[in-house]
């Protein structure tokens, strides 16, 4: 799973790309003073006031750091795998819920909300009735805020839902990576960076 | 299932590696020839002065020059091969060659110091041939550039009639014709004087084209199609129009320049950066290239218009930028197709037109273009843009594109292979198709090998091992496991050098 989390980054390491000196996000910490990088929290209802419609360093790197807290939670091996899944759908409702509805970082938003969608359909369908939630901390810090309610997959069906997630994971980095830069650079992203592997096949486009 | 991965930047892949300190094989190499104290016809004055000027000027500019000054044909074919070898991981190769040559049917022959022509038919194995030349300046993974300066005509009138008919006959060298171009890399093949014209020596100890030759290339920022242009103008005046230089070949698909100031990188071929490239021989040289667009030159006309894309000019317009490329593909050029194919399928400043798309990718795909056959092909893999999966159309158009040199290409194909899924294609030939896309220079089959390295199988890595090892690269046993043994050689290979800190 801590593949599946680095790899997720690693397609956010395009931030590298985008325009230097590009605004930074504003970052606050939340009352606990230990929920880190962002304004908005899991219970906030509208978009970040620190993420603007047009695309820029700062308000990517405020979508990397809400990931890296995915991966500090959702990774850790502090937490049962049967739950990681859903840790991991609370984190794209939240990264979807710092972003604006319009501009540039939408197909991010969109993307995210769909990958929660399906996410949650994956834990729907083997969710595990007879054991309990969790509310993990952020981090697993002592005295950091606690995630929403996060449900548990049957433990003989994690391994399978997890590949279905890892799946999930891959179809969101290809559109996050499609989305990153400036508009110009799209179109690369579109047609130059694409990869295709299947079977033990992999194909590249043209250069 | 289908997947999807990152193909790592390489600035990332070398991040990994922070222990080691790397070093990139030279970017700009060029091989000189000077032959003057011919041994059985007669000694040329100023070819000597000519190709030291000019080897002077290439090392000023950023060459890596080797100079070869009255050699034998075995000395010349020696340095030909090593050349060929330190092509492969450069972006552009130059070979120039002052000397007698001569031109018959559309061979041209070389004269090393040491021939010895006693009847037509002895001028093949005496001397070098220009596909010799360009085959070996023809690995360089942006730009191959033949200069021939010298007269093509005669040096051997009692013994070649050229005249003749016969004559002809009896001097192929039975190669075929030169591999069509492809539009990603250009070739260049520049002539002192047309065909048949004499090339005048001058007046003072270099000939008037060494002369325009060396005042031109030193120009930082021209782009090379109009530095070519001003060479044939200079040697125009400097004779009087009786000598006219004449450039052949294709020129790549992204502006391209021998001498570049400070700021200047090289781009990489995506459309973004062809914007900003070409924008920027709009501001130095805009004159110049809307005179060529006019004239009728395609290729000008999607420089325009790529210009048109580059956002951060004030020449951003790209509705205007779409007319442009649509008047070259209504000229039936196949590159601009292909071009317009990629704007219209990512939306660049346009609409997104896929379906259009497509179709433009179809119509380049079949003129031949490699990079369009590669995308075919990939859209066929992965069934983007509204087709259909299809493997055996996917595979058809990746062996076609890497017939033609298109390195992705030969590493896809390699891909297949590797699997066991190319009937006549076993695991060497899946490793001889990934070395050749490594030395051709493509850093996304580098980074889909070495980030894939579990995709292909022991028996393909064995095979490239080998290679490697063959060609002084590797020193590992061959057993097909991917360590970092493996992984330092495959660089190499591609051109960059890891050295223990």
């Amino acid at each position: 799973m801590r593949t599946l989390f680095a790899t997720l980054l690693l397609a956010l390491g395009l931030v590298a790309l985008l325009p230097p000196g590009a605004a930074q996000a504003q970052e606050c910490l939340d009352s606990s003073g230990e929920f880190y990088v962002t304004c908005t929290s899991f219970s906030s209802d509208s978009g970040s006031p620190g993420i603007g419609p047009g695309l820029n360093s700062g308000s990517t790197r405020t979508i990397v750091r809400i990931l890296q807290g995915a991966d500090a939670t959702c990774g850790s091996e502090l937490i049962e795998k049967r739950y990681r899944i859903d840790c991991l759908r609370l984190y794209y409702l939240k990264v979807a819920d710092a972003l604006p509805d319009s501009g540039d970082y939408l197909p991010i938003k969109t993307a995210m909300l769909d990958a929660a969608a399906k996410l949650d359909a994956i834990v729907e369908a083997n969710l595990d009735e007879r054991t309990p939630p969790i509310r993990p901390r952020e981090g697993h810090k002592p005295a950091a805020k606690r995630l929403p309610v996060v449900r548990p997959v049957q433990e003989d069906m994690a391994d399978i839902a997890l590949a279905q997630a890892a799946e999930v994971v891959k179809e969101t980095e290809l559109i996050i990576i499609r989305s990153g830069g400036d508009p110009a650079r799209r179109t690369e992203h579109y047609t130059d960076i694409a990869a295709a592997v299947e079977d033990n096949l992999v194909i590249l486009r043209s250069a | 299932m289908l997947r999807r991965l990152l193909v790592l930047p390489l600035c990332l892949l070398l991040l990994a590696t922070q222990t080691f300190a790397e070093t990139r094989a030279k970017d700009r190499v060029a091989l000189v020839f000077g032959m003057a104290s011919y041994r059985n016809v007669t000694a040329l004055k100023n070819t000597i002065s000519d190709a030291s000027a000019l080897a002077r000027t290439l090392e000023d500019i950023g060459f890596h020059v080797d100079v070869r000054m009255d050699a034998t044909k075995d000395e010349a074919l020696a340095a030909l091969d090593k050349f060929a070898f330190e092509a492969e991981t450069a972006d552009i190769a130059l070979i120039y060659y002052a000397g007698h040559g001569v031109s018959v049917q559309g061979t041209t022959f070389l004269i090393p110091v040491d021939a010895r022509v006693r009847e037509a038919k002895d001028i093949v194995t005496a001397s070098v041939t220009m596909d010799q030349l360009l085959a070996a300046a023809d690995g360089a993974r942006k730009m191959s550039i033949v200069i021939l300066d010298s007269c093509r005509d005669n040096p051997f009138p009692d013994v070649i009639d050229l005249r003749d008919p016969e004559v002809a006959k009896g001097l192929t060298t039975g190669k075929g014709g030169l591999a069509a171009p492809s539009p990603d890399r250009g070739t260049l093949v520049a002539f002192a004087a047309r065909d048949g014209e004499v090339a005048l020596d001058g007046d003072g100890a270099n000939s008037p084209f060494n002369i325009a030759l060396r005042t031109n290339i030193v120009k930082p920022n021209v782009e090379i199609g109009l530095l070519f242009r001003q060479v044939r103008d200079d040697v125009l005046a400097a004779t009087g129009n009786q000598q006219e230089p004449a450039t052949y070949g294709s020129l790549p698909g992204e502006p391209f320049y021998l001498t570049a100031d400070a700021t200047t990188a090289s781009p990489e071929p995506g459309v973004e950066e062809l914007a900003v490239a070409w924008q920027r021989v709009v501001a130095a040289d805009r004159a110049n290239l809307e005179k060529s667009a006019e004239a009728g030159d395609t290729r000008s006309i999607v420089g325009l218009a790529l210009a048109k894309l580059d956002r951060q000019s004030t020449d951003y317009a790209p509705e205007e930028a779409q007319a442009l490329l649509e008047q070259a593909v209504a000229a039936g050029d196949p590159d601009a197709k292909y071009r317009l194919a990629k704007v219209l399928e990512g939306g660049l400043g346009v609409d997104p037109d896929p379906a259009r798309a497509l179709k433009l990718y179809q119509e380049a795909a079949e003129a031949k273009i490699p990079a369009a056959l590669n995308d075919m092909g990939y859209f066929h893999f992965s069934g983007e843009l509204g087709l259909t999966k299809d493997r055996d159309a996917a595979l058809a158009l990746f062996r076609e594109a890497a017939r033609q040199g298109h390195t992705e290409a030969m590493f896809n194909v390699a891909s297949f292979a590797a699997n066991g899924l190319v009937p006549d294609l076993g695991p060497k030939d899946a490793a001889d198709l990934l070395y050749r896309a490594l030395r051709g220079g493509s850093e996304l089959a580098l980074d889909g090998l070495l980030n894939n390295a579990d995709k292909f199988p022991k028996e393909t890595w064995a095979g490239l091992q080998q290679i490697l090892a063959d060609n002084g690269l590797y020193d590992g046993s061959v057993d097909g496991s991917f360590g970092p043994g493996t992984r330092r050689a495959v660089l190499a290979a591609y051109g960059i050098f890891e050295t223990e800190d």
